[in-house]
């Protein structure tokens, strides 16, 4: 008898539980997910620290849909690079520190625009006419770099550093890397990084960062 | 007596999640938003009000520098009134302003379409990305133009909308 006791108290408390998540009100902020990072000052292998950062979880990459085009912002720690620039090579310790340090001194973030529907290249995406094409790379290469900035309080920042990464082949999305230099902002403040799309009309697009974000960052335990 | 109460709380469990399975299934969750609040309160389109304005201010101004310029030399005109130098001019000036009043009279109205298509836009996903956040079956829009003619005032969600779409835009969702 006892047992179905507990079976009785189990099912209702699940029944109760599911119910509350279907209330009209119960949503917004409560909902929102926590933009605290995961696993702050803990230690983790390289190979660990580099699924962290890429993990939208950890909101160090965001990601913003508007309609058609997924527009993903990543912030890429110096580590990160210094990862990407030597993974296809045999390193030691002291060449990945040293290759780390070449980034030091700047924020450095990946810029992305995304095909959510559709194949094809995205700049020859929505085309009204065959010049439009190159204006959109001429646009990407020398123009993009005056709409894209970082808002602390009521300072404004353009990119220290900017360069659009040209493939050249079919490729549904295009990117950006840029980097802000960390003498100009406060990295442990709050701050906002806007892009104002001309490319597709879609307007401002935001993303922020909270205090200290970009420095609370896990350990690297071994290279 | 212990055999008979287990039985009845196992027929209330089964009535419960009998109701319980027929309201997850049968019933629909649906609310509205209250379209023009909603989209006065949005950020985005504070922003882009404000950007228009200055915008419109900045070619006013230019247009009442052409003014002033035509007054100028309407009143040299006016003084010398057979120098043919100063006609021609003003003729000149006189044309430059109408092609330039009309020019920002037309551009004005392609940014004002232009903001209002991104702010739609943006506002229009942010309330899909609310409704399948929160699993709604259906958000509706009233307008106050007739296309929601009554609904409860529990069903208005536009407050939590209007929280949610501003954060989103700012970035902070």
């Amino acid at each position: 008898m006892n047992k179905s006791y507990y079976i009785l108290f189990f099912v209702f408390a699940v029944i109760v539980s599911c119910n509350e998540t279907d209330k009209v009100g119960d949503t917004s902020l409560s909902n929102s997910k926590s933009t605290e990072l995961h696993n702050i000052n803990s230690s983790m292998s390289l190979d660990r620290f580099v699924e962290f950062v890429a993990n939208k979880e950890n909101q160090l990459t965001k990601n913003k849909e508007i309609s058609d085009i997924n527009f993903q912002l990543a912030f890429m720690p110096k580590e990160y690079l210094a990862y990407l620039e030597l993974k296809n090579e045999n390193y030691s310790k002291e060449q990945f520190a040293k290759t780390a340090s070449h980034y030091e001194g700047m924020s450095y973030f990946n810029l992305r625009l995304h095909l959510l529907k559709g194949q094809g290249e995205l700049l020859k995406y929505n085309l009204s006419s065959g010049q439009q094409y190159e204006a959109r790379i001429k646009y990407m290469s020398f123009e993009m770099q005056k709409d894209v900035f970082l808002v602390q309080g009521n300072d404004t920042l353009l990119p220290g550093m900017f360069h659009f990464e040209r493939i050249f082949e079919v490729a549904p999305y295009a990117t950006v890397m840029l980097a802000f230099d960390n003498a100009k902002f406060n990295q442990e403040e709050e701050f906002t990084i806007v892009y104002n799309d001309k490319l597709f009309n879609k307007g401002f697009i935001k993303y922020n960062y909270k205090n200290n974000q970009l420095i609370d960052l896990p350990n690297i335990t071994g290279v | 007596m212990t055999k008979t109460i287990g039985l009845l709380l196992v027929i209330v469990l089964l009535i419960f999640i009998s109701l319980f399975t027929y309201h997850s299934l049968f019933t629909k969750k649906m609310a509205y938003v209250d379209i023009p609040k909603v989209f006065n309160s949005f950020e985005m389109k504070k922003e882009l009000q404000e950007k228009y304005k200055q915008t419109e201010a900045g070619r006013k101004r230019v247009l009442d520098s052409l003014s002033f310029n035509l007054q100028t030399l309407a009143k040299k005109i006016n003084e010398n009134k057979n120098d043919k130098n100063l006609i021609a001019e003003f003729d000149s000036q006189r044309d430059m302003f109408f092609k330039t009043k009309k020019r920002f009279e037309e551009d004005n109205e392609v940014l004002s379409r232009q903001y209002d298509k991104q702010i739609l836009e943006q506002m229009s996903q942010y309330i899909l990305d609310y409704g399948k956040q929160n699993r709604y079956d259906l958000i509706l829009g009233a307008d106050g133009n007739g296309t929601l003619m009554y609904a409860n005032e529990e069903m208005n969600i536009s407050d939590l909308i209007t929280n949610y779409i501003n954060n989103k835009y700012k970035g902070l969702e």
